[in-house]
């Protein structure tokens, strides 16, 4: 469970890196969906019981016993949110980028510097 | 008000004195710098005639209202600044009005005439009027500064504004004249004395003889008159206010005339062996030895 | 009541349904689109008025038929409801705002306006940390495609900046989220908060708080971290700039609000610095900007922080049911409708560079609202913000919290200081033509929230008086004139006038018979001479709508200022006095600078005097009555110095002088008139109060009135002596005020019966005199059209009224017997050697010498001398100007020969405090050191000048009359005798010798001071360099700040 932890920390890491290095836009929409990931693993390992399954009420976990079977199903009902909402945010993000791109023909960051100061 | 015409006809007595005093001191000194020159000399008689001759001017230019009163204005300033003055020390017929107001009264009359003179002057439109008055109004407020400074000194020195206690208080011997008693005081009072008395080195703003500059050049006739009068009371009332101020004052008039006049002589004495100063030369001069010593005299009594 | 679940699902229902109708129901949408809207203002509204008016009870809503934790629950108490009608009010302006823009994008913009305020409304409602984040991300998505409607590299890449921003926020609330939850279990805020404190692992609570704080650090565009809130708004449209500035902000903030009492005090600390940090620093970097839209951007990112800092701070304290409908409440609502309207008006204007804002004069509506905003935003009175403002100012004394205040001022300073510069370039004459695209749905709009603010802030005015016990709206009554005037643009001057001529008497009637003291005193001298330079003003042939209402507004305000019984009348007052006279000194042509500076100086005064206030005000345990000064407490002195500082501001002591000259010389000149003989005269009834209240106190070794005494004696040696080198006769004039103040100043800091009395004395002294040379020089320049001396001359003959009137102003103000300029002289020397301050009397001495140089000079130079051709045929200066002249005349002559009569009065009024000074004997006053008989001065010199004026005339008869330029000298006629005027630096030989005492030392001070203010705000704000990658950094970095401080403080 630590190993998870300690993968979404990293992804973070790597998202922030990609975030302040890379000039590219879309590198940096990028780094930002892997900053997405490593949050979102670290969520789901929160609500990670040791030795229990997931909270999905099937023919395997019946209704009744559901709670002591089942991991906190919290955290993977807002992990699957976080999910939706990040697509959409990226999405969008990649959209602005690709005008961008159609004014300016450039995808460099730090051409779009008209407002400043 | 029982003895007002009592009052009033002593005034009258006093400004008669006064008067011809002032113009036979004016006469003596006329004399004086003659001798000094190496010339004979007019008669000490000389300002009577002068002022009979310009009464008989019989050119009268007048540019307008203002500068028809410039010298009643300058001589009412002559004659107020004696009439709010004690002029001997226990004397009731030599009190003149002085019950109207205390030293600073008479400080601040001063500049009535002079205000009213430089009014009327610059309405002569002549560019040397203006140019007269602002080289006297500038000499002036800095030849007060150490005056006023010593004047506060007497007051400290004497807890009291008014001139009558100033001078009671000196009597009984040389011993408790200001002079004695508060010298500095007197020194920077006698330096800014220098200053109000036109004469040289001080005299930038009336010198009249040489070149034509100030206020005299433009009134003729009773005009001027007036003004050679005004300078009789006037210089009169300022000997006696520095007697009054620092030399005891006077309770009689042998007194009174020794006084004033060995007064009078040193300025004149410093006049006519001086050349005369430019107004920044003066100017500079006063704010720095004078007003020093004022400041002196002042701080003095403040610790 | 409708359910606020309902607006929710409406707005989502609209949203869904409007896309997939689109082809159908194309003529449909709109107004489907604008009954939602106007459907959720309706509800709000319900709710609103149910809290309001029926002071219901917090309701809960809870979805699923189930309790927490087991289901997300809304709330709506009070405070929720204000917020969410003025939300959705706002957001259906907003919907009118863009009226243009929706037609054109048809379905698009409608749905995310509708999301856009689905967002906000949930952010309102929710409490669910989770259902928090979602909202808030709604709210984000629909901001960011509204920025990116319109498609334009700025907006867009400006709309990528935010959402890496806004990417980076979520992350971490989602992270904090999970922590939090983890720890206790729940989602639900109450839950969480009530839980938090059996937290065994504070550790990790602390992170995982700290990771939702941070979150709403970014979210709420804190300094450093908001380079890209300041991009999103100079480069969205503007009608969106408002919705994000207003309602986003408003709602974001309040999720932020909600989350607070999760955090431990420390956290809350570092948010209540962190606030004020941006508060701080963004209205110092907001100074050097040009750009409308990025300086509105700045502002609105302080006011959020300042919002924010306050909230932590209530509930460090745990009084934030108190302080927020108090402090945090009023300020929300002052950035809100302010910044909404700021920004949809620069949607009309259209100009992106302040310097460019001259053209919005062409609609006179428009102007109106800019500058109404502009005041509510810069915290003056009576608008909200100044309640917020003083309210905060005072809670934070009570809590010692002083530096705070500082910081607090200083930023507020900072901000007035653009948005009045600002408004000052709309306020100029110079309009350039532009026609103005007047869109009536973006007025209607704007008209709508601007319409919300009055409401508001009448609401705010109402209860921010709460002590209604010392007749709060009688105090308030002096105000009314002036507010009333506005309201009758179309009524003739002159008819204006009358009418403010006739309330002034009949205040004057009805109320002077009730004051007395030092009070009745005062306020007889500012209605008389009110009444009398008004009449003066009927001259005037312009019409202008804001002239009287100004005019009576500083009127009113000095009389008010009187009027007050406790620390907040008297404030403001003084702020209201300050803000009409800045507006009646910028009408003046060519003023917006010299005004600018009188404003900002009186402002950083006003400000210094409130922290004067606020170091007394915990002595009487949170009254606010001028008793606190009385009670001896920590801080007195230092209260004093600062009040101090704001009196000496006013009455242009010397070094903080620098406006006087200026101001004085470039208002409009019959106002001048009142801002010399009135308006100088309000820090002195200031410092009458501050001394009867405090005594004076000493700071350490030093004697403070002794201190103040200097400045006032410096001030009247060196005011004179600046007077007497000017070419411009307004602008000696004012120094001249300058000086006669001084006097003034000196004689209360003696601090005894006599002293006071001179300075009583020579204040109504300075009061006529001024009035009468004001209002002479005003019909001079009326007529020659110029106010430098030196090109006049002569003007003795033609206007022979005016020329009398100057004598004897001079006369009487130079201190010559017999007028009453020597009354006050007399007084002030007995008092000064009474004292035994023998310096300061030889310095005033030297002052009032000086003082005949430029009386001299002022008459000479314009009525003396030789007439300059052009002004050969002037006429005698109108008679509403001379018939106040010799009003002012009578009063002084009669003054001059009955001042027993003015005297007695004064002593009346100062015997209370300092025990009985002078004594009487028939007409003598005696003082302890000498005696004064005016009366016999006057006979005296009279009877003497006319004795000699009649032998005079007797003995010349006839006077051989010349005309000007009858001259001669040098023996020869001059062929140009105008040419002869000496009067072009009469003093000049004076300057050489004494010129080393008027060097601009203040000035070059002040100088220094703006221009190292300005180059730091240039050199601030360089660090936001329009990279998005440099403010991803920035986010970082606050990351690491804030880590580091939440686990370094443990």
């Amino acid at each position: 469970m630590n190993i998870i932890f300690l993968i979404g920390f990293a992804l973070m890491i790597t998202g922030f890196w990609g975030m302040l290095t890379q000039k590219n836009m879309i590198k940096i929409i990028l780094g930002l969906a892997i900053v997405e990931t490593g949050v979102q693993l670290i969520m789901v390992a929160f609500g990670f019981i040791e030795g229990r399954t997931a909270p999905i009420l099937d023919s395997a976990v019946p209704v009744k016993k559901a709670v002591e079977m089942i991991v906190d199903p919290v955290p993977q009902a807002l992990v699957l949110t976080a999910i939706v909402i990040g697509v959409a945010v990226n999405a969008l993000a990649l959209t602005f980028i690709i005008k961008m791109y159609q004014k300016k023909k450039s995808l460099n960051i730090t051409e779009y510097r008209d407002l400043k100061w | 008000m029982e003895n007002f015409w009592t009052t009033l006809l002593y005034a009258f007595i006093s400004m008669f004195i006064i008067f011809n005093y002032g113009m036979v001191l004016g006469g003596v000194v006329y004399k004086i710098i003659a001798r000094v020159h190496g010339r004979f000399g007019p008669p000490v008689w000389q300002p009577y005639i002068n002022l009979v001759k310009v009464m008989g001017v019989r050119t009268a230019i007048s540019h307008g209202i203002m500068f028809w009163l410039g010298p009643v204005f300058r001589f009412t300033g002559g004659i107020g600044l004696f009439l709010f003055m004690p002029v001997l020390f226990g004397v009731p017929w030599m009190q003149n009005f002085s019950f109207s107001g205390d030293l600073l009264l008479v400080i601040y009359f001063i500049f009535f005439g002079q205000l009213g003179m430089a009014l009327g002057a610059a309405e002569s439109g002549h560019p040397y009027s203006p140019m007269g008055i602002m080289r006297g109004l500038s000499q002036v407020t800095a030849s007060e500064v150490p005056f006023a400074l010593a004047v506060i000194a007497l007051a400290a020195q004497h807890g009291t504004l008014s001139i009558t206690e100033i001078v009671a208080a000196q009597q009984g011997g040389i011993a408790n004249w200001n002079i004695v008693t508060n010298p500095v005081a007197t020194l920077a009072g006698m330096m800014a004395f220098l200053g109000m008395m036109m004469h040289a080195p001080f005299n930038l703003h009336i010198a009249p003889q040489e070149i034509p500059i100030g206020p005299p050049t433009e009134y003729q006739s009773n005009f001027l008159s007036y003004m050679q009068a005004n300078r009789a009371f006037f210089a009169s009332a300022k000997l006696i206010l520095f007697m009054n101020l620092f030399f005891g004052g006077a309770t009689n008039i042998p007194v009174l005339v020794g006084k004033t006049f060995s007064l009078y002589m040193i300025t004149v004495f410093i006049g006519v062996v001086n050349p005369r100063f430019t107004l920044e030369n003066s100017i500079r001069w006063f704010i720095r030895i004078p007003t020093v010593t004022g400041i002196i005299a002042v701080l003095i009594y403040t610790f | 009541m409708v359910n606020p679940i309902y607006i929710i699902a409406v707005l989502l229902g609209i949203g869904f349904i409007l896309p997939l109708t689109e082809k159908k129901l194309s003529k449909l949408g709109p107004w489907v689109f604008y009954a939602g809207m106007i459907f959720t203002a309706l509800v709000s509204y319900q709710w609103f008025r149910f809290f309001i008016v029926s002071g219901g009870e917090t309701y809960h809503i809870f979805t699923a038929g189930v309790k927490p934790p087991l289901s997300i629950n809304l709330q709506i108490g009070l405070f929720e409801s204000v917020l969410l009608f003025v939300t959705n009010l706002t957001g259906l302006a907003g919907a009118v705002y863009m009226t243009k823009q929706i037609s054109e994008t048809g379905v698009r913009a409608m749905v995310l306006l509708l999301l856009l305020l689905l967002g906000l409304n949930g952010l309102i409602l929710t409490r669910d940390i989770f259902n928090l984040f979602v909202f808030m991300e709604i709210t984000a998505i629909s901001t960011y495609s509204l920025i990116g409607m319109d498609v334009k590299s700025r907006s867009l890449s400006a709309g990528f900046k935010y959402m890496t921003a806004g990417g980076l926020a979520s992350a971490f609330l989602l992270l904090g989220i999970i922590i939090v939850y983890s720890l206790t279990g729940t989602l639900n805020l109450d839950g969480m908060i009530r839980s938090a404190e059996g937290i065994k692992n504070v550790k990790l609570l602390s992170i995982g708080s700290m990771m939702i704080l941070f979150s709403f650090i970014i979210e709420a565009k804190q300094f450093p971290a908001n380079g890209w809130a300041l991009d999103v708004y100079e480069g969205t449209k503007p009608g969106v700039a408002g919705l994000i500035s207003g309602i986003g902000t408003t709602a974001v903030f309040f999720g932020f609000y909600k989350i607070m009492p999760l955090f431990t005090n420390e956290t809350l600390k570092i948010v209540m610095w962190a606030g004020l940090i941006t508060f701080f620093f963004s209205n110092l970097m907001g100074m050097k900007q040009e750009n409308v839209k990025r300086m509105l951007g700045y502002s609105s990112v302080a006011q959020t922080g300042l919002v924010i800092s306050v909230s932590a701070w209530s509930f460090m304290l745990g009084n934030d049911k108190l302080i927020f409908p108090m402090i945090v409440l009023p300020l929300l609502f002052n950035h809100f409708f302010t910044k909404t309207g700021l920004f949809w008006i620069a949607g009309l204007v259209k100009k992106d560079t302040t310097g460019l804002w001259g053209s919005i004069t062409e609609n006179k509506i428009l102007h109106g609202i800019f500058i109404i905003l502009i005041l509510a935003l810069s915290g003056f009175p009576p608008f909200p913000g100044f309640w917020g403002k003083w309210n905060l100012v005072l809670a934070m004394s009570l809590d010692s919290n002083f530096f705070y205040i500082w910081v607090l001022l200083a930023g507020s300073l900072f901000e007035a200081a653009y948005l009045l510069k600002w408004a000052g370039i709309t306020l100029k004459k110079d309009k350039s033509k532009d026609i103005l695209e007047y869109n009536s749905y973006k007025m209607l709009a704007l008209q709508i929230v601007v319409l919300i603010f009055f409401a508001v802030t009448v609401y705010y005015f109402m209860t921010g008086n709460f002590d209604h016990t010392n007749g709060g709206l009688h105090f308030y009554l002096p105000f009314a004139l002036g507010t009333g005037l506005l309201l009758l643009p179309f009524i003739p001057e002159k008819l204006k006038g009358m009418i403010s001529m006739s309330v002034i008497a009949v205040y004057a009637f009805y109320f002077l018979p009730d004051q007395n003291g030092i009070g009745r005193f005062f306020n007889a001298m500012f209605l008389s001479g009110g009444f009398f330079l008004t009449f003066a003003t009927l001259n005037r042939k312009d019409r202008s709508r804001s002239f009287y209402p100004l005019l009576m507004l500083m009127l009113g305000s000095l009389i008010a200022l009187v009027n007050s019984d406790n620390i907040l009348h008297f404030f403001f007052s003084w702020e209201i006095m300050t803000l009409s006279s800045y507006f009646l000194i910028h009408r003046g042509k060519g003023s917006a600078e010299e005004s600018f500076r009188y404003v900002m100086f009186s402002l950083a005064g006003a400000f210094l005097m409130l922290l004067g206030f606020a170091y007394s005000f915990p002595n009487l345990n949170g009254q606010m009555s001028f008793g606190i000064f009385a009670v001896p407490g920590q801080f007195t002195s230092l209260s004093f110095i600062l009040i101090s500082i704001g009196f000496l501001v006013k009455s242009a002591a010397l070094g903080l002088h620098l406006w006087i000259a200026g101001s004085y010389a470039k208002a409009e000149d019959d106002t001048s008139a009142f801002l010399s003989a009135l308006l100088s005269k309000a820090g002195i009834f200031g410092f009458v109060m501050l001394l009867l209240a405090m005594g004076a106190p000493s700071a350490g070794k030093f004697d403070l009135a002794y201190i103040l005494s200097w400045i006032g004696a410096l001030t009247a040696l060196i005011g004179t002596m600046m007077a007497i080198y000017e070419e411009d006769a307004k602008r000696l004039l004012a120094y001249s005020s300058m000086g006669q103040v001084g006097y003034i100043i000196l004689g209360l800091a003696i601090m005894s019966g006599l002293g006071w009395t001179a300075a009583l004395f020579q204040m109504v002294n300075h009061f006529l005199i001024k009035g009468i040379l004001f209002l002479a020089i005003a019909g001079v320049i009326y007529r020659t059209g110029t106010s430098e001396m030196y090109k006049m001359g002569g003007l003795i003959k033609k206007m022979p009224w005016s020329f009398t009137a100057v004598m004897f102003g001079i006369i009487a103000i130079s201190g010559v017997p017999p007028l009453t300029g020597f009354g006050a002289k007399w007084l002030m020397y007995e008092a000064l050697i009474e004292k035994g301050w023998y310096l300061q009397t030889g310095m005033a001495f030297f002052a009032s010498t000086v003082a005949f140089l430029y009386c001299f000079r002022l008459i000479h130079a314009i009525f003396l001398g030789q007439p300059k051709t052009e002004f050969r045929n002037v006429k005698e200066a109108p008679a509403w100007f001379l018939i106040p002249q010799y009003v002012f005349i009578m009063a002084i002559f009669f003054f001059s020969i009955f001042p027993r009569v003015l005297i007695d009065r004064i002593s009346a009024a100062v015997e209370p405090f300092f025990g009985k000074s002078l004594t009487w004997d028939g007409n003598t006053v005696i003082s302890s050191l000498g005696y004064w008989n005016a009366t016999a001065v006057m006979t005296i010199v009279g009877v003497v000048f006319v004795v000699l004026a009649i032998g005079l005339f007797i003995k010349l008869p006839k006077v051989q009359k010349v005309k000007q330029f009858n001259i001669v000298f040098a023996a020869e006629r001059p062929e140009t005798p105008e040419l002869t005027h000496f009067a072009y630096e009469f003093f000049r030989p004076y300057r050489r010798a004494m010129g080393w005492m008027v060097r601009p030392y203040a000035t070059r001070f002040w100088r220094s001071v703006t221009e190292s203010a300005y180059t730091v705000s240039d050199a601030l704000r360089k660090i936001y360099t329009g990279n998005g990658q440099t403010y991803i950094f920035h986010i970082l970095l606050v990351l690491v700040i804030l880590f580091y401080i939440s686990t370094g403080v443990k």
